[in-house]
């Protein structure tokens, strides 16, 4: 009973602490097609993103690219992530992920010609029991 | 004894089979991405066990676990099923309750649950209650775990993690506290805690 007790205990405790870490839900529904997106959450620039060493990475060798830009909230530990990376990999028109447990991020290189869609992204991430904050898609 | 269709002692030599004929890779949760399987043995001073289940959805999943008791617990295998009672996902952390039980078809014998972690990339707790039932008697099987992370890692690097787990055995009315190291990478996920009494506590973990 004392172990029980002293779980439930612990475990509200952290729900308190990680309730002031909620942050940036409010200002994620910018996301939209082309060039001009916005950053990850307002936290990341274009800029950033694109000049990003694991952007760069992603694209590299490629003459034209479809890279959407996923951010995720509970994607705080590697396992959490197997998922997501195999749920996209049963996408054909999927070329290559990459995922920043740092960032919370997700990179999708599509092929040239895919046309991603926000809500079957938003669909995948959520199978897998994490919630997606924002979708940029950047082309090139 | 036995249980179900596999022999004593058949547990270990079946994940061995099994892990030479799976692609390396592991992980800890009760529960898997859609249309994902885990498979899980873990060995105590009380069990082998052996546990395979199946994940529709990420809310929920069922299997069949093989249990070989020790110490004078009973062989069983339990049908069970898990039920992610709440997630809470944050930027930088992730809380999971679970309901889960099982009943071991052949004797009638149950066990009914619940267990909960919050953690980040660095620290994580973690807590399980389960209440046996079986003919004569009826018992909890109690822990809470919690540790860090001493470094971390990237994706797909190995992650590493130090706990302390805090453990009660109601069939033995015995508490121990130990030491934990937890290893996972990729699809793997490897648990190792020992207590002089109670001797080694081992988890290991592959889904796929």
């Amino acid at each position: 009973m004392r172990l029980s007790l002293l779980s439930i205990l612990l475990i509200s405790a952290a729900n308190l602490a990680s309730a002031g870490n909620a942050p940036h839900e409010a200002d994620s529904d910018h996301g939209h097609m082309g060039h001009q997106s916005m950053g990850i959450t307002g936290e990341v620039s274009d800029a950033e993103v694109l000049n990003s060493e694991r952007f760069q990475r992603l694209v590299s060798g490629r003459h034209t690219y479809t890279v959407a830009l996923v951010s995720v909230n509970g994607m705080v530990c590697d396992f959490c992530a197997r998922g997501v990376e195999k749920a996209f990999a049963k996408d054909s028109s999927v070329m290559k992920i990459d995922v920043d447990l740092e960032l919370g991020s997700v990179l999708i290189a599509y092929s040239a010609e895919a046309q991603p869609d926000k809500q079957d992204i938003d669909k995948r991430i959520r199978s897998n029991g994490l919630d997606v904050v924002d979708v940029e898609i950047y082309r090139g | 004894m036995s249980y179900g269709n596999v022999p004593p002692m058949g547990i270990f030599r079946v994940l061995i089979i099994l892990s030479i004929l799976l692609p390396v890779a592991l992980f800890a949760r009760p529960i898997s991405y859609a249309g994902g399987y885990t498979l899980m043995a873990k060995s105590d001073y009380l069990k082998d066990s052996l546990y395979l289940h199946y994940s529709p959805r990420a809310t929920y999943s069922f299997g069949i676990e093989m249990l070989e008791g020790k110490r004078g617990m009973p062989d069983r295998s339990y049908l069970r099923g898990t039920w992610l009672a709440h997630r809470l996902n944050k930027r930088n952390s992730q809380q999971n309750l679970y309901i889960d039980g099982g009943i071991d078809a052949t004797s009638g014998e149950y066990f009914i649950g619940a267990m909960g972690d919050w953690e980040t990339r660095r620290y994580f707790a973690g807590f399980s209650l389960r209440k046996m039932k079986w003919d004569t008697e009826s018992f909890s099987n109690n822990y809470f775990q919690m540790g860090f992370a001493p470094y971390l890692g990237d994706y797909g690097d190995l992650h590493s993690w130090l706990l302390i787990k805090r453990k009660y055995d109601g069939l033995e009315e015995r508490y121990s506290t130990y030491p934990v190291l937890r290893f996972f990478k990729g699809d793997w996920f490897f648990e190792a805690g020992y207590e002089q009494e109670i001797d080694w506590d081992i988890h290991l973990m592959y889904r796929f």
